[in-house]
């Protein structure tokens, strides 16, 4: 079976030629006429959108081929897309693509949890629109990077043979179950829950990366070199016991939001759902820059970026699991002269929140902009994802 | 690869150790038709970037799982460095399904419960 992300741009044309708010209505893909996604209005609205591709000069092939959810050739993945930009009622199809290749990975020998090692690395990532002058997130990057990472935590005790031929007893039998509302309850899976869980304990991964990498807009009209470093955390609290995952107040919302829709018994926020850090300076040389070569602000620039990325579990409605997750990313040029103060070079923010749920209906809200992306739109996204 | 099977024990005590994780809310027959981009970590507003040092986080404790608590060993001709290349490379894609994942997981190590596990 193949997923295809077809009816996400259905269901936004159709929101987009109707005006109707998806957001605020219980829409699911077996019942699409409740939000008014019907024949008549979804036919005019999917021409409407070829029609504008074609006139950018895209083939059919090419459109059907970006169609699928997700094609991946190689280390090459592909990902079709719609993006809305508020306020002006047009829909811009497009893809998204990312690419990496390990060249040279070694690791420091160990048999505990732990892990130490260095990663050669290639990469390619970004997003590109039909009609390049609708992207909303018109941001290419193509780097190379050395990078050295730790792992360290995560099982702080080893189960002893017997432990572990029991733990798989009982998952034998837990296999059987049927579904997950079953499953939560039934005292083996508390049991197993308990120990395993037990015998866990707080993993944090930290990375160090040098890097150079070219940066542009998909029309390569504007582009840059950009050299130096990323320091990445990854912390996750897998014990529920301990202190991290009692204090996480990033999951207490939702751990209450788990426990009013039954899902939990009791009020526990999950130390497992921590946000993700990633922190980079860069001395960046501009090549083609127009904004910048016309306040005569063409030489090197420092600058300073910060991503924060965070998703948990936010409860079951009904068979459906619902998931929370939020997304901002920073960009501060570094003693910037007051011309490029002045037009608003020297500064990006964008930040973006969904919820999803996992019959595939999804509702986000980004605002900002990104290095390169003229405009702060807000951009909504709305859509299904479903598996044929 | 074999299909989704709830008495094969690689796909057992992946599955569960998904559920252990947090990342899996599902049944193993629920999770036979759930992909990556359906586990906790995988968020659809992180840059790719973020979401691959996610999946790396993700893949390690995997392996601590497998190795330390299942008591799992690595398959002749594995090690510690492919099994987590390997695994990476599942999870750093939205589109790799929980079956595969498994399967993935059956081909690189020897997990306890299985007819030929000494």
């Amino acid at each position: 079976m193949r997923r295809a992300g077809l009816a996400s741009s259905v269901v936004l044309a159709a929101a987009a030629a109707t005006g109707t708010p998806l957001v605020a209505q219980d829409c699911s893909l077996a019942e699409p006429t409740a939000c008014g996604v019907t024949a008549s209005v979804v036919r005019p609205a999917l021409e409407e959108m070829f029609d504008r591709a074609f006139a950018t000069g895209a083939t059919l092939p090419a459109l059907l081929d970006l169609l699928d959810d997700s094609v991946r050739i190689g280390e090459l993945s592909l990902k079709f897309k719609t993006f809305q930009v508020d306020g002006s009622g047009e829909s811009a199809l497009g893809f998204g693509y990312d690419w990496r290749k390990s060249v040279s990975r070694s690791r420091v020998p160990t048999e505990s949890p732990d892990l130490t090692r260095f990663d050669l690395a290639l990469s390619a990532t970004g997003n590109v629109a039909v009609d390049a002058a609708t992207n909303p997130r018109d941001f290419l990057q193509s780097k190379a990077s050395l990078t050295w990472l730790r792992s360290t935590g995560g099982v702080a005790r080893e189960s002893t043979p017997e432990e572990a031929l029991e733990l798989i007893g009982i998952v034998q039998q837990l296999a059987q179950i049927e579904t997950f509302a079953e499953l939560r309850t039934h005292p083996l899976h508390r049991q197993a829950l308990a120990a395993i869980q037990g015998r866990l304990s707080t993993q944090m991964v930290l990375s160090a990366e040098g890097q150079v990498a070219l940066e542009s807009d998909q029309r390569f009209e504007t582009r840059q070199w950009a050299y130096g470093g990323t320091f990445g955390l990854e912390l996750h609290a897998w014990n529920p016991g301990s202190s991290l995952a009692q204090l996480n107040v990033f999951d207490w919302p939702f751990a209450v939001l788990r426990f009013l829709t039954g899902t939990d018994d009791e009020i526990r926020p999950r130390g497992s759902a921590l946000p993700s850090f990633r922190l980079s300076l860069h001395q960046v040389s501009p090549q083609e820059h127009a904004q910048r070569e016309a306040l005569g602000e063409e030489g090197v620039y420092t600058r300073l970026s910060l991503e924060a990325g965070y998703r948990t579990f936010a409860g079951m409605l009904g068979s459906r699991s619902l998931h929370f997750e939020a997304n901002a990313r920073l960009y501060r040029e570094l003693a910037a002269s007051p011309a490029v103060e002045a037009a608003g070079l020297d500064r990006h923010t964008y930040v973006v929140a969904a919820i999803t749920t996992s019959d595939g209906l999804f509702v986000s809200y980004s605002t900002g902009q990104l290095p390169f992306d003229g405009l702060s739109d807000q951009v909504y996204e709305i859509g299904f994802r479903y598996a044929f | 690869m074999s299909a989704w099977s709830n008495n094969n024990a690689a796909h057992q005590q992946t599955w569960y150790s998904l559920v252990v994780l947090d990342q899996l809310a599902a049944s193993f027959p629920e999770a036979e038709s759930m992909t990556v981009a359906d586990l906790t970590f995988w968020s659809g507003t992180a840059s790719d970037e973020l979401r691959r040092q996610q999946s790396v986080a993700i893949s390690v404790q995997l392996d601590n799982m497998f190795t330390k608590v299942w008591k799992a060993t690595y398959e002749a001709g594995a090690d510690r460095d492919a099994a987590l290349a390997s695994l990476e490379g599942k999870l750093g894609r939205a589109e790799t399904t929980i079956p595969e994942l498994a399967a993935e997981a059956d081909a690189l190590y020897r997990f306890l419960g299985e007819p030929d596990h000494a």
